[in-house]
């Protein structure tokens, strides 16, 4: 029988807010430990939680940017269990009523656009981190209080490969808004998935599966083909899927049970009691609405028609909102797209992650530089790839490398048949068997040229002379 | 205090309250109008579910707010092997019969199952508490009732009956409940020589009607400076 699967996915987001959610304090990933901490988000008796505006500012704009609705009047509530990392023995976490809803993403796969609905987004607080050492565990409560957002996608996935894209869509989305760093490392972009199977063609959805814990989009994917996998062979054995919460573990690429359905938690949701319901007034959204970023996807399409890239090219460049700008940056200086396209992917993209272009050493205004050189014919595309080398070890300017090293470009015609002519006395033996037919050599001759020239000769002139001299001779 | 209009509940005098104390109150009351305020007769029917009310909306916020002396990082901590048993002993040992009591029923009222049945009906019921007053104060300004409908029990009296315990309470948590302002002053004793209690409420934010009224009162009377024999 053939299956496939229902995925749907819960992303958790740290905003990237410069304090809490519910206190003063700092954020910052790399503090020492309990450093970043005050009598609020350790749970002190006595302490009351104040929301932190942009925290909710942060959460609309991606409820905007995905096309959610927002919900005027939502309500914190207290979701309950005993862990150490969790200070109050409670977290505050949007419950019944949230902040927003029915929103959609739409991803590219294999040239088609498909629709994956978001079921909710909603805010909480992130809980500590525990360590375990080998007779005693530690707690830093640095990371309690981080102001988080939970994006629920509706069971849409129908593959891994679908799952990834989703993933991917919904991290450039909070990176183009630039409300959470999407580093799945160090957790700050953090993904459950919702797994089963069922027969294709039936309507009704398998028993799923939770599996928690993956920390990478490819690890995803993984735990998405494995589960596949292990649940049509219990279905296929007779045996029915149970429904449970399942570990990633990705030094052995398995899942593996954590806890069933009956031993879930009962969290005991009530309305927090410490806080009034969340009152966001329709002129703050059209406020913040007004303040949304171009993004990846909107950019692209722009591109395509603005720059004449290729769908494939400009889904590249947009993956990451600073490398569609340094890529603006250098047709600007340079107002040829195809070639900045080219040197960019090829290049650029070769030596930097699409995320590190920004602090390359290499501006967007040395780049374009580079290449109006290269169209004015100051220098040969070969030499330019020389040029482009020592930019990357010295971030010089393009002309001062080229003036330094006496780079320039010959293209004196009386010097380059001086060389072509003197390359054709030298390579007699060739001369004469290229007349003889074999019209490859032709590309050997240029060779010579260059090697001559020590690379700056014009090739085109090269082309020309040589042609002309052959031809004569 | 003649511009003040006073509106006593009927409904706060109630069966089975110790007799002196209603004669008390009512004698405090009589002053009050003395003094020259305005009092009316109004009715505050939901009160006599404010206890049982009263009795889940809190003892779920104490569950809940007590789960905090786990013994991770604050207060006392029991030594113990493992993480369970820390939690365990620390909370057995660290709170006392009652704290148990009410931590108990309000986990119960907020477990997955009988939410709907208590809390939830609790929170409505308290929507209605607090409808009570704001249709009472459109009335009035203030209110006076019985602090309590008898006199203090002894210490530990009533921790085996705490359905009778709790109904002490009748008077003073819809206050609570409704989250309004108030204050109570002494206005006499019992026959036992046990002083009496006089409950002033006021609408939200109008603490200082309030103040004025006992202020007012106290200058008048004396109980304030009388001490029960101990």
């Amino acid at each position: 029988m053939n299956y496939e699967p229902v995925i749907g996915l819960e992303v958790h987001a740290q905003l990237k807010t410069q304090s809490k959610i519910f206190c003063g304090c700092s954020t910052k990933f790399d503090a020492k430990e309990n450093e970043l901490t005050c009598p609020v988000c350790t749970g002190m008796p006595g302490c009351l939680p104040v929301l932190n505006k942009r925290a909710v500012e942060f959460a609309i704009k991606m409820a905007l940017a995905t096309q959610c609705r927002i919900n005027e009047k939502s309500l914190f509530a207290r979701k309950h269990y005993f862990y150490p990392d969790l200070p109050k023995g409670y977290q505050i976490s949007h419950y019944d009523k949230h902040l927003a809803q029915k929103g959609h993403i739409e991803i590219s796969i294999g040239g088609q656009i498909k629709k994956i609905r978001l079921h909710r987004i909603h805010m909480e607080e992130d809980a500590g981190k525990n360590i375990h050492g080998t007779f005693s565990s530690y707690v830093n409560l640095n990371r309690a209080g981080i102001p988080l957002i939970e994006i629920v996608s509706e069971p849409d996935v129908r593959s891994s490969q679908e799952a990834g894209a989703y993933l991917r869509e919904i991290r450039s989305i909070l990176r183009y808004l630039e409300v959470c760093d999407g580093n799945m490392e160090e957790g700050s972009f953090r993904c459950d998935v919702n797994v089963s199977v069922r027969p294709v063609g039936q309507k009704e959805f398998g028993i799923r599966c939770e599996v928690k814990n993956i920390n990478s989009f490819r690890f995803v994917e993984k735990a998405i083909e494995y589960e596949m996998g292990r649940q049509i062979e219990v279905l296929e054995s007779g045996a029915k899927v149970i429904q449970e919460t399942r570990l990633w573990d990705s030094d052995q690429n398995k899942t593996f049970s954590m806890r069933s359905k009956e031993e879930a938690h009962d969290y005991r949701y009530f309305p927090e009691p410490d806080l009034h319901p969340l009152i966001v007034e329709p002129h703050w959204v059209e406020e913040i609405k007004r303040t949304l970023p171009e993004l990846s996807s909107e950019k692209k399409t722009r591109f395509i028609k603005m720059y004449q890239l290729s769908e494939y090219d400009a889904s590249l460049l947009t993956q990451e909102k600073s490398l569609a700008q340094y890529f603006e940056s250098v047709v600007e200086i340079c107002k040829e797209p195809k070639l900045a396209t080219n040197w960019i992917l090829s290049e650029l993209l070769r030596e930097f992650g699409p995320e590190q272009v920004e602090s390359s050493p290499i501006t967007p205004q040395h780049l374009g530089e580079l290449l109006v050189l290269i169209m004015k014919g100051t220098i040969s595309g070969k030499i330019a790839k020389h040029v482009f080398e020592k930019m990357l070890q010295t971030g010089q300017a393009p002309q001062a490398i080229v003036q330094k090293e006496g780079l320039v470009q010959v293209s004196d015609s009386t010097q380059i048949e001086a060389l072509v002519e003197e390359v054709l006395k030298e390579q007699k033996v060739f001369v004469d068997k290229y007349h003889a037919g074999q019209a490859k050599l032709f590309g050997f001759f240029v060779g010579e040229v260059m090697k001559k020239s020590h690379g700056k000769a014009n090739p085109a002139m090269v082309n020309e002379f040589l042609k002309k001299k052959l031809k004569g001779a | 205090m003649k511009k003040l209009c006073i509106g006593v509940p009927r409904d706060y005098f109630v069966e089975g309250m110790q007799k002196d104390v209603e004669k008390v109150t009512r004698e405090a009351i009589g002053h009050i109008k003395k003094m020259g305020a305005k009092m009316i007769d109004i009715s505050l029917p939901h009160t006599e579910y404010a206890v049982p009310t009263y009795y889940l909306v809190a003892t779920a916020e104490a569950s809940s707010n007590l789960a905090r002396y786990d013994g991770v990082k604050y207060g006392y901590r029991a030594k113990a092997l493992t993480l369970q048993e820390m939690y365990r002993k620390t909370r057995g040992e660290g709170f006392g019969r009652e704290v148990k009591r009410r931590i108990m029923l309000g986990t119960f009222v907020l477990s997955s199952g009988y939410y709907d049945a208590y809390y939830k009906k609790a929170s409505q019921v308290r929507t209605l508490v607090k409808k009570d007053f704001e249709e009472a104060f459109r009335k009035c300004d203030l209110i006076v009732t019985p602090t309590s409908p008898t006199t203090a029990f002894k210490l530990g009296e009533k921790l085996n009956d705490p359905l009778q315990m709790y109904l002490s309470d009748i008077f003073t948590i819809s206050t609570n409940l409704a989250a309004l302002p108030g204050l109570v002053l002494p206005c006499g004793f019992d026959q036992k020589g046990l002083p009496v209690g006089l409950q002033i409420l006021g609408p939200h934010f109008k603490e200082e009607n309030i103040f004025h009224l006992a202020y007012a009162y106290e200058q008048s009377t004396e109980w304030h400076k009388r001490k029960p024999k101990l």
